[in-house]
């Protein structure tokens, strides 16, 4: 049994694909250790001054610079650097001289186990919310969903929090304040964080299932008297999935980023929080180490939104023989095109 | 279509202009701070801290005593001139990169779209925090911070837009009329690419602004003691349960920025909304009631005809007498077809020709249901497929799936649009094959589909059926659309300019298909087309539509040996001759086509008519019988050609 | 006054060295005053061959000569007067206009660009052109998109016609159009070769359009020129096979074929 011919053409795409995303990967890592030739200051004098509990002699600089190899030229301290980071090995944090990689593994749980929750959140309310939306007809019940979708992805996180703090908290004492003491202390930072990422997603899911069955292939179905539930499943969701796909890629990525808001608010002991800690003390290699693993997981998510896209649209398969000639057009009434295509004999596009 | 006349009193410009009122109060707000602001935004005053709102603060004062209002008027400030800031930044970088990214293609192209796609794929707040966290916070610190990221999506928008642009009959012409590049990038390149820009700048106000009070309520923006809204936050947040005052106003600010951003955005970059396909699934009446408004005035019949008045031709396959047809346009109800009446019998073509706009595909096309959902059909269609006569106007959409799919087939123009992309050639024809009611295991099924991909002349029809749309040839996807048609051994083939789009060598075996088709199954056919010459092989009854009527039918070979009304004899006339020399004028008529069917009271043509008398302004005419089934609508005397002398008969040029 | 001699072009295909040769040892000629039609499938090369000879695709052999000067020998100014020369018709004519810009100003826009003419010249000379095609002077203040298909198409034939060429290539230029209104466009293009003794060189999908048109036709097949001759012998003695196909497939109103096939149904209904 041999592969399949389509398979092989989508392994070729998935192969250019997985090159891409690490060339993302490559650019984040180079990004990230750009960071310290922005920072203002000398890392290694800060390194100093938190050991030695006061402002650090010259000579104590100088031990430290040696010891964090901070002599080298650029690109070497930069490879020497991506090869520590990827053992898991990141150097020592300036605000506490510990470790970071322990520190990093210790959290990523609590924020991955945050970002699941949301997630799950998002993906069902915001898809549940898409295609309802997408199906109701013009009218007021249609119209609550879209203002509340919109709602929901304006309000600031840190103050929908206040919101509920208010009233889940301190009204209603249905959860606690803040803290990671229960199952009920999971339910307002998922839902801080789920919510407007459902807004958004909703959104998409309406616009581009209507888009979907607005074509032509939904009005031929009906022609060949298909069941609208038919043409909803076969016709509709599967044509809108694509972009669906990639806006959930990019909303769960939104998520991991949205746990420096929601951990910080809600005094999580997760990563997010811990980069912000970073941030705020100017603790590079801290903040270089966080914002690689949370860079990281973003462009993931995004990139496994989109070879999943590559997955299931026959057309990406490069094997497909075209015989497809580009139809010529004529004009219809509204000044629309009516057939699409584009002239064969044209010039093939480079990018 | 019933909601949507609640929101006919408000003119689009309008509403749009009430999205974005925050917006505007926002930029007043921010602009005239210092003048509106009642108080120091800064000034302490202990002795007054926490005090809820009174006329002295209308917001009432936080810890410090500051006033509150105050701080909000000035944090929209320092909002807006960082918004303003990134924006100013993000813009100019972002477009004129893209632009010229996009105009010059090749290997710069190629650099900065990687740099592009990187830089989009980056996550902007995590970006703006770092740079932050290792620049310190600071107005200057976090422009740059956010301007870093901002950027990338409108280099991107403004490279797509150039790189669609480049290769477009529009700077082709251009550059032959001898157009150097500085002309093309400046005055045909940056306002398109510009302009959707600006719509994604309007949901990316709300976004920036949304980024600067987070990363001022993290600490890591605008620093204490200026105001800001993400700021007046955090410092809020030890009061959230004693002083409401403190949380609420910056909160509900934000949100109101933010939200009006994103609607304004959206109803922007969105065109006109399309009813929902629940409709299929409501019921019919709801939308024949709206009808009794519609029509301007009552069609001759409405659809209330008994079928046995109708059925007295048992020969034909289909019926359709005083067939309207309307939409409601800019609020108004306007007609696209009007009392249009034809019938087919079996094992004959109907041709429905007519020009862009006349109505054609309308026409044909209402009576199974086939439209945009807001048509209003009225009139009567009788399907006489086997079983009896059944009315098709009106009917609800689950009876019309016994019919559609099943006596009656459809193929339409675009053949790669109406087939699903994701689907298999196999996996539409099953679906047709399983709608009716054919083929009950999935092996019979494909079977079914097999033979009925070999009939339409396709070869090997299981390598087909595994195929993709995309993958076939434009002449092979018609014939599946063919396939699928006749999956329900069907009475009525409806295709619409089945071969407009394609190669005449390929054109010439579809039709040669189609007539063979007629011959075997004994099938009736309506084959819409705009082209007489392409129906010449195939029709045996022809009827030419103009502004939404038929203003001549017969049997073909009558209508275009002895056209009888004006229109059929210009568009005769407009058809090339084999045996023309080169360079042989074509007679013309004058005007335009693109009248509706209510446009005026009398004769749609009158304006172009070479023969036009005094009356046929006033009075609509109908068909009237010439002799045998040929008849035409026009309100001259039937069969009087010496009123229509060869002269009037502009010869453009001569 | 149009050569082409012995023209192959193509593309360099995506990511590889080598190149898809789309047109092939292409030679012809169009006089002055002349209409050649050159017919040919999609795909066959005929855009890329008019793009070719109105200069915007470098063949990769061959010369495109316009009075006797090779256009791909020019550079710098003398190319862009020499551009002038050749100007070109598009099949979507609402494609080619910038939708910002109002009828005047896009006929205008040729006129600054070469610096002909001071202002009253060049508004004098739009109305002049827009009355050569057949437009009121009253669709100046409108916008391309709020004409019909066959007055863009006008529009079109009026700019191209700003910079005075010698020839016009039209590419499918009634394609896009209803028949009553391609019969109006055709005839303008054979009122203006008669009026300005324009070359023109009409490509078209549609044999039976081209027939009534050209003064010689020339078939175009997997980017060669299979066939070419005068419109009178190729269309009744074609040599090549692929002609008499293509003459074969090309539907016709023929009012005595008509008339015999669909006897049989007249008695009947």
């Amino acid at each position: 049994m041999s592969v399949p011919g389509w398979l092989r053409s989508a392994s070729g795409d998935v192969g250019r694909w997985a090159v891409d995303t690490a060339g993302v990967l490559l650019a984040l890592s180079a990004g990230t250790f750009a960071l310290v030739l922005l920072a203002r200051g000398d890392p290694a004098a800060v390194l100093a001054a938190t050991r030695a509990g006061r402002a650090a002699t010259p000579e104590q600089i100088e031990a430290v610079r040696v010891e964090l190899r901070l002599d080298a030229p650029a690109p070497v301290r930069y490879l020497r650097w991506l090869a520590d980071a990827s053992t898991g090995d990141f150097g020592l944090s300036l605000r506490t001289n510990t470790p970071i990689g322990p520190e990093i593994a210790d959290r990523i749980g609590v924020t991955l186990g945050l970002v699941a929750g949301s997630a799950v959140v998002a993906l069902v309310v915001g898809v549940g919310v898409g295609v309802t939306g997408a199906l109701l007809g013009r009218g007021l019940l249609r119209g609550a969903l879209r203002v509340g979708a919109l709602l929901a992805t304006s309000v600031p996180a840190f103050w929908l929090s206040y919101l509920l703090v208010l009233l889940l908290a301190l009204r209603l004492s249905l959860v606690p304040t803040s803290g990671m003491t229960g199952p009920a202390s999971w339910v307002m930072p998922m839902a801080v964080l789920g919510l407007p990422a459902a807004g958004a997603l909703s959104r998409v899911v309406a616009v581009t299932l209507r888009e979907a069955l607005d074509r032509p292939y939904v009005l031929a179905a009906q022609a060949r008297g298909s069941s609208p539930l038919s043409i909803v499943f076969r016709d509709g969701l599967p044509n809108a999935a694509g972009p669906i796909l990639s806006v959930a890629g990019f909303t769960i990525g939104t998520l991991l980023v949205g746990t420096v808001v929601v951990e910080q608010i809600f005094g999580w002991p997760g990563l997010g929080a811990y980069f912000v800690r970073a941030a705020a003390a100017r603790d590079v290699p801290a903040l270089q180490a966080s914002a690689l693993v949370l860079g990281s997981g973003f462009i993931l998510a995004n990139r496994l939104a989109d070879v999943m896209q590559i997955l299931i649209d026959p057309r990406s398969r490069r094997d497909s023989e075209v015989h497809a000639r580009a139809p010529r057009r004529r004009r219809d009434g509204g000044g629309h095109v009516a057939a699409t295509g584009h002239k064969a004999d044209a010039r093939t596009e480079t990018t | 279509m019933t909601a949507g006349h609640g929101r006919r009193g408000i003119p689009a410009g309008l509403r749009t202009a009430l999205v974005a009122l925050p917006l505007s109060l926002f930029a007043i707000a921010g602009l005239l701070a210092p003048v509106l602001a009642p108080a120091d935004p800064a000034a302490n005053d202990l002795a007054a801290s926490l005090l809820p709102p009174s006329a002295d603060h209308l917001l009432g004062t936080d810890q410090l005593g500051r006033d509150q209002l105050s701080r909000l008027l000035h944090g929209a400030q320092i909002s807006l001139a960082v918004t303003a800031a990134v924006l100013g930044i993000s813009m100019t970088v972002g477009v004129v990169t893209g632009t010229i990214a996009g105009y010059l293609g090749g290997w710069a192209d190629r650099v900065v779209s990687r740099i592009i796609d990187i830089a989009v794929a980056l996550p902007g707040m995590l970006v703006a925090l770092a740079v932050i966290g290792v620049r310190g916070p600071g107005v200057e610190n976090l422009v740059l911070a956010m301007s870093v990221w901002v950027w990338a999506p409108y280099a991107r928008i403004a490279r797509a837009r150039t790189a669609s642009l480049r290769g477009s009959p529009h700077l082709d012409a251009l550059r032959l009329l001898g157009a150097g590049p500085a002309r093309i990038v400046g005055r045909h390149l940056l306002p398109p690419a510009l302009a959707p820009c600006l719509v994604y700048a309007s949901t990316d106000v709300g976004a920036i602004v949304l980024g600067v009070a987070t990363l001022s309520f993290l600490g890591l923006g605008i620093p204490p003691p200026q105001a800001e809204w993400g700021q007046m936050l955090i410092e809020g947040r030890p009061y959230l349960a004693s002083a409401w005052w403190l949380a609420y106003p910056p909160g509900i600010a934000i949100t109101a920025v933010v939200f009006a951003s994103n609607l304004l955005g959206e109803r922007l970059a969105a065109g006109a909304e399309r009813p929902s396909i629940l409709r299929w699934v409501l019921p019919h009446r709801l939308l024949t009631r709206a009808a009794g408004r519609a029509a301007s005035r009552p069609p001759a019949t409405t659809g209330a005809i008994a079928p046995s008045t109708m059925s007295a031709d048992d020969r034909s396959v289909l019926q359709v007498r005083d067939l309207s047809v309307t939409y409601r346009h800019d609020g108004a109800q306007r007609r696209v077809v009007a009392d249009v009446s034809y019938q087919i019998k079996r094992g004959q073509i109907l041709a429905l020709v007519g020009e862009t706009g006349s109505g054609k595909t309308t026409a044909a096309l209402a009576p199974f249901g086939l439209l945009d959902p807001t048509a209003v059909v009225t009139g009567a269609a009788l399907l006489d497929a086997g079983d009896g006569a059944r009315q098709l106007v009106g009917l609800p959409p689950h009876e019309r799936r016994q019919i559609n799919g099943r006596r009656v087939g459809v193929v339409f123009q675009d053949s790669l649009a109406a087939l699903n992309p994701l689907r298999t050639i196999g996996a539409h024809v099953d679906e047709a094959v399983r709608n009716a009611g054919r083929g009950s295991r999935h092996g019979a099924t494909r079977q079914v589909t097999e033979e009925l991909l070999r009939l339409v002349g396709l070869p090997d029809p299981t390598g087909i059926a595994r195929g993709f749309p995309h993958q076939l040839s434009g002449g092979m996807r018609q014939r599946v659309q063919i396939a699928i048609a006749l999956a329900g051994e069907p009475d009525l083939l409806v295709a619409d300019e089945p071969t407009s789009a394609l190669d005449v060598t390929v054109q010439a075996q579809l039709l040669d298909l189609l007539a063979r088709l007629r011959d075997e199954l004994n099938m009736a056919m309506i084959i819409i087309s705009h082209d007489l010459a392409v129906v010449t092989r195939l029709a045996d009854t022809v009827a030419v539509m103009y502004a939404g009527r038929i203003v001549e039918t017969g049997p073909f070979a009558t209508v275009i040996g002895k056209p009888d009304h004006p229109y059929t004899r210009g568009l005769l006339d407009a058809v090339p001759r084999p045996g023309a020399p080169p360079g042989t004028r074509f007679r013309t008529m004058p005007g335009r086509s693109g009248a509706g069917p209510d446009d005026t009271s009398g004769c749609a043509f009158a304006s172009r008519c070479p023969v036009a008398l005094p009356a046929c302004v006033q009075r609509q005419p109908i068909l009237v019988a010439l002799g045998g089934a040929h008849r035409s609508a026009c309100l001259r005397q039937p069969g009087g050609p010496s009123l229509m002398p060869e002269a009037a008969v502009g010869r453009n040029g001569d | 006054m149009l050569e082409i001699e012995g023209v192959a072009a193509g593309y360099a295909v995506a990511r590889g060295r080598h190149r898809n040769t789309v047109v092939d040892a292409i030679t012809m000629r169009v006089d002055a005053g002349e209409i050649v039609g050159l017919v040919g499938e999609s795909g066959c090369g005929k855009t890329t061959l008019a793009r070719v000879i109105t200069g915007l695709h470098r063949p990769d052999s061959g010369s495109v000569r316009l009075s006797g000067t090779d256009v791909y020998g020019l550079r710098g100014r003398a190319l862009r007067s020499h551009r002038r020369r050749i100007q070109m018709v598009f099949q979507e004519p609402y494609l080619t206009f910038s939708p910002r810009q109002t009828v005047r100003q896009a006929i205008t826009e040729p006129l600054h660009i070469h610096r002909l003419g001071d202002s009253r010249a060049r508004s004098a000379r739009v109305d002049e052109l827009l009355d050569l095609v057949g437009l009121d002077n009253r669709v100046g203040d409108r916008r391309p998109q709020q004409l019909s298909g066959g007055q863009q198409q006008r529009l079109a034939i009026a700019r191209a016609l700003t910079v005075e060429p010698r020839v016009l290539v039209c590419d499918e230029p009634v394609t896009a159009l209803d028949v009553s209104v391609q019969a109006k466009v055709l005839n303008l293009l054979c009122d203006l070769r008669d009026q300005l003794g324009l070359a023109c060189l009409f490509i078209s999908h549609d044999l039976a359009v081209v027939r009534q048109l050209a003064d010689r036709i020339a078939v175009m097949h997997n980017g060669r020129i299979i066939e070419q001759g005068p419109t009178a012998q190729l269309t009744t003695d074609p040599r090549h096979p692929y002609t008499q196909s293509l003459l074969a497939a090309t539907p016709t109103v023929d009012l005595t074929v008509a008339s015999s096939t669909h006897a049989r149904e007249e008695g009947v209904i």
